[in-house]
C-alpha cells in the first residue's frame, strides 16, 4: 500500500477543476515525487496538470480518456524529472465511498504497461476523487499492482480521503472534555499522529507537555543539548539536580511525558537536526515543530517541509536590546510553514551569513570578530516561551482536527509590551529552491531532494587536489609520507 | 589507497566551476560534513610581495544557502602601507594566514555563487 499527499493549495484546485456545477466527469494528471521515509512509501504531488476538455475526451472503451499525446508529453516529463505519474478523474456522485470501476481498470490494464515504459523507471497509477472520498491503484515496475491506501491533504485542516469513511472510535475518558470540542475521530487522528519536536529547552518543552496532555500518539524530540542551571527558569520538567549532573533535555522531556500520559511512544534523540539520518527520522513525522534559535536547524527544517509536504511551526522570542541595555522590543514569533505556501527563504528568515557563522569553529567566529564585539546573551523569557508555545499548538491542533482557516497560516508577531498581534503574509518566489515552482525546486521530490544537512564522511577525512596545483597546498607538507 | 570524497552538491557543483575558472587547477581538503576547504591560485596587485598566492576558503556543507566568508592568504605575504582594515593577521588552522574580511552583503543563495566573490576578491587585491 501507498499514500499519496498533495498541498491543500494544489488540492483547492484540483478539487474546484474536478467537481462542478455539471455533476460531470474531469481529469488530471499529477507528477509526483516519492518519500520512503515514512511508514507508507508516500507520494508527493509535485505538479498537478489539470486537463481540459481537449485533453480529457470522450473516450473509445469508457466515458472519457485521457489523450494519448498528453499522456505522452507528460509521460515524458515524469522520466525526465524522474517522477511517477498519476491519471486522475471524478466520480462526481461518490460522497464518502469510492472505488475505481471496471472500466477505469480495464483502461488501466491497456495503457498502464506502455505508460511504465514511457515514464521510465518512475509508477504510475490511477486515481479516481468522491467528494469526500479517493481509491486508487499503483503500477510500479516489477511490481503487481497495489491500492492506494488513502490521500493526504497538507492544507491549513488537513484532511485525509480513503475508499470508505472510517469508522468511529471510543474515547478515553481523560480526553472527553477535549474531545467534546473536536470529536471521537479529532481525538483519534492525534492519537495516529507523529509529532516532532525540534529543541527541547524553554518553548520546545512547553510544546512537548502540551502535546502530551492533548493525546498524541508518538512524539520524537530532538536536541543534542544538556540541562544548565539558567534553563532551570524555562525548562518544563527540569529539576536542579538535572543541572548538576547536566542530564539530556530529552531524557528530561522522557520524563515529562511518561509522567502525563506512560502510553505515548516517546522517542528522544539526542542528536542535531543537521546530521542526514536525524533529518530522516523528523521527516517521518507528521507535524514539526521548530522550537530552536539557529538558522542551520531552520534551513534544514524548511527544507524537510517542502520536500516532504509535512507542515511545521516555528516558534521564538526575541528581545533586542539598544547598546545600553535598554529594550527596543520584545516580541513573540509565531510561523507556519506549510508546503504551497511561501518559506522561510521566500520570507527573508534564512540569514545566509549566519548560516556560514554557524558552520565555523569557534576559532574562525573569534578571528571574524576583528572588531572585538562583546558577545551578546539573548534574554529568554518562559511566559514569552509560553506564548509561543500555546498558540503555535493550538494552530497544530486545529490543524490536525480538520478546524483551521486559512488565515490561520498567516506568519504571526505578539508585541509583547502592548499586547498587540500583527499578521504577515508570505509569498512564494517562484524560483526559490525549496518551496518554488521551477524545475530545481526541492518542492515534492521526497527523498530525491537534496536536504541541506552534513553527510557522512569517510575517516579521516584527507587532502585532495588536482596534481598540477599540488604546489599550492598549504597542508602538503603535513600530509604523511607513504 | 582511493579516497572517497564526500561533498554536498551545491559543493561539488562550486568546485567544478571553479575547476572550469582555474587553469592551474583547484585545491580540495573535505571537511568531513560534506563541505570543503578550497584553494585557488590568485594574481596579486604590485603592492604585495609576490605576484600570486593561493587563496583559501571554507565552503560549509550547506552552501550555497550559506554565503563563503572570510577568505584567507598565506602569512608570510607583505603589503606595501597602508594596511587595510579587512586584513588581519591571524592563525587559521594552525598556520599563520591572512584573513581578507570581504562580506557579500547581499548573498542571494539563489543566484549568487562562489566563483563571482572570487572574481570580486580578486578584483580587490590586485588594486
Amino acid at each position: 500500500m501507498s499514500a499519496l499527499r498533495i498541498s491543500g493549495k494544489d488540492y483547492a484546485a484540483l478539487n474546484r477543476h474536478l467537481f462542478r456545477p455539471d455533476r460531470d466527469e474531469y481529469g488530471a494528471v499529477i507528477l509526483a515525487g516519492r518519500s520512503d521515509v515514512r511508514e507508507l512509501p508516500t507520494f508527493l504531488a509535485r505538479e498537478v496538470h489539470l486537463l481540459d476538455e481537449t485533453e480529457f475526451t470522450a473516450g473509445e472503451y469508457g466515458y472519457r480518456q485521457i489523450a494519448p499525446h498528453v499522456l505522452a508529453k507528460l509521460g515524458n516529463r515524469a522520466a525526465e524529472q524522474k517522477l511517477s505519474l498519476f491519471t486522475c478523474h471524478s466520480h462526481p456522485t461518490a460522497t464518502d465511498r469510492n472505488r475505481l470501476s471496471v472500466p477505469d481498470l480495464e483502461a488501466h490494464e491497456r495503457v498502464f504497461p506502455h505508460l511504465l515504459d514511457i515514464v521510465d523507471g518512475g509508477a504510475v497509477g490511477g486515481i479516481t476523487f468522491g467528494l469526500e472520498s479517493a481509491a486508487g491503484e499503483i503500477w510500479a515496475p516489477d511490481a503487481e499492482p497495489q491500492a492506494l491506501s488513502h490521500v493526504d491533504i497538507v492544507g491549513a485542516s488537513s484532511d485525509q480521503l480513503f475508499p470508505d469513511p472510517r469508522h468511529d472510535v471510543e474515547t478515553d475518558l481523560r480526553f472527553d472534555r477535549q474531545a467534546r470540542m473536536f470529536g471521537a475521530e479529532g481525538q483519534a487522528k492525534l492519537r495516529n499522529s507523529t509529532i516532532a519536536v525540534i529543541g527541547a529547552g524553554g518553548g520546545g518543552s512547553m510544546v512537548i507537555e502540551q502535546l502530551a496532555h492533548l493525546g498524541v500518539g508518538r512524539l520524537l524530540a530532538v536536541d543534542y543539548d544538556v540541562v544548565k542551571t539558567h534553563n532551570l527558569s524555562r525548562v518544563m520538567g527540569a529539576t536542579p539536580e538535572d543541572a548538576t549532573h547536566g542530564r539530556k533535555k530529552v531524557d528530561v522531556a522522557r520524563d515529562l511525558v511518561s509522567r502525563i500520559d506512560p502510553t505515548i511512544d516517546f522517542q528522544g534523540i539526542d542528536g542535531d537536526l543537521a546530521d542526514g539520518p536525524v533529518a530522516q527520522r523528523v521527516a517521518s513525522a507528521d507535524f514539526i515543530f521548530l522550537c530552536t534559535d539557529t538558522i542551520t536547524s531552520r534551513l534544514v527544517a524548511n527544507a524537510i517541509v517542502h520536500a516532504h509536504f509535512i507542515p511545521m511551526i516555528q516558534i521564538g522570542a526575541k528581545v533586542d536590546l539598544l547598546n545600553k541595555g535598554a529594550i527596543e522590543s520584545i516580541y513573540v514569533a509565531v510561523r507556519p510553514v506549510f508546503p504551497g505556501r511561501g518559506c522561510l527563504a521566500c520570507a527573508g528568515l534564512i540569514d545566509p551569513t549566519a548560516l556560514q557563522r554557524e558552520a565555523a569553529t569557534d576559532e574562525e567566529r573569534q578571528a571574524q570578530n576583528y572588531l572585538n564585539l562583546p558577545e551578546v546573551i539573548d534574554p529568554s523569557v518562559v511566559t514569552l516561551n509560553g506564548v509561543a508555545a500555546s498558540v503555535a499548538t493550538n494552530l497544530m491542533l486545529m490543524n490536525i482536527v480538520g478546524l483551521a482557516d486559512d488565515e490561520y497560516l498567516d506568519h504571526r508577531l505578539f508585541d509583547a509590551q502592548t499586547g498587540n498581534w500583527l499578521s504577515l503574509k508570505v509569498q512564494s518566489d517562484l524560483g526559490c529552491r525549496w518551496c518554488g515552482s521551477n524545475d530545481k525546486s526541492a518542492f515534492g521530490l521526497g527523498s530525491s531532494a537534496w536536504l541541506p544537512v552534513r553527510i557522512g564522511e569517510p575517516d579521516p577525512p584527507a587532502p585532495v587536489a588536482s596534481s598540477r596545483f599540488a604546489r599550492w597546498l598549504p597542508w602538503r607538507r603535513k600530509r604523511p609520507s607513504r | 589507497m582511493n579516497t572517497v570524497v564526500a561533498l554536498s552538491p551545491g559543493v561539488a557543483e562550486a568546485v567544478q566551476e571553479l575547476e572550469g575558472f582555474s587553469s592551474e587547477g583547484v585545491g580540495l581538503e573535505p571537511d568531513g560534513s560534506g563541505g570543503a576547504y578550497v584553494t585557488i591560485p590568485i594574481e596579486l596587485g604590485p603592492s604585495w610581495s609576490a605576484g600570486a598566492a593561493p587563496l583559501t576558503f571554507h565552503l560549509p556543507f550547506n552552501y550555497p544557502a550559506a554565503s563563503p566568508y572570510p577568505y584567507y592568504l598565506p602569512g608570510n605575504l607583505n603589503l606595501a602601507d597602508p594596511w587595510p582594515p579587512a586584513l588581519q593577521r591571524i592563525q587559521w588552522r594552525n598556520q599563520n594566514v591572512i584573513q581578507v574580511s570581504l562580506r557579500h552583503n547581499n548573498w542571494d543563495p539563489h543566484r549568487d555563487r562562489v566563483l563571482g566573490c572570487i572574481l570580486q576578491v580578486k578584483e580587490w587585491l590586485q588594486r
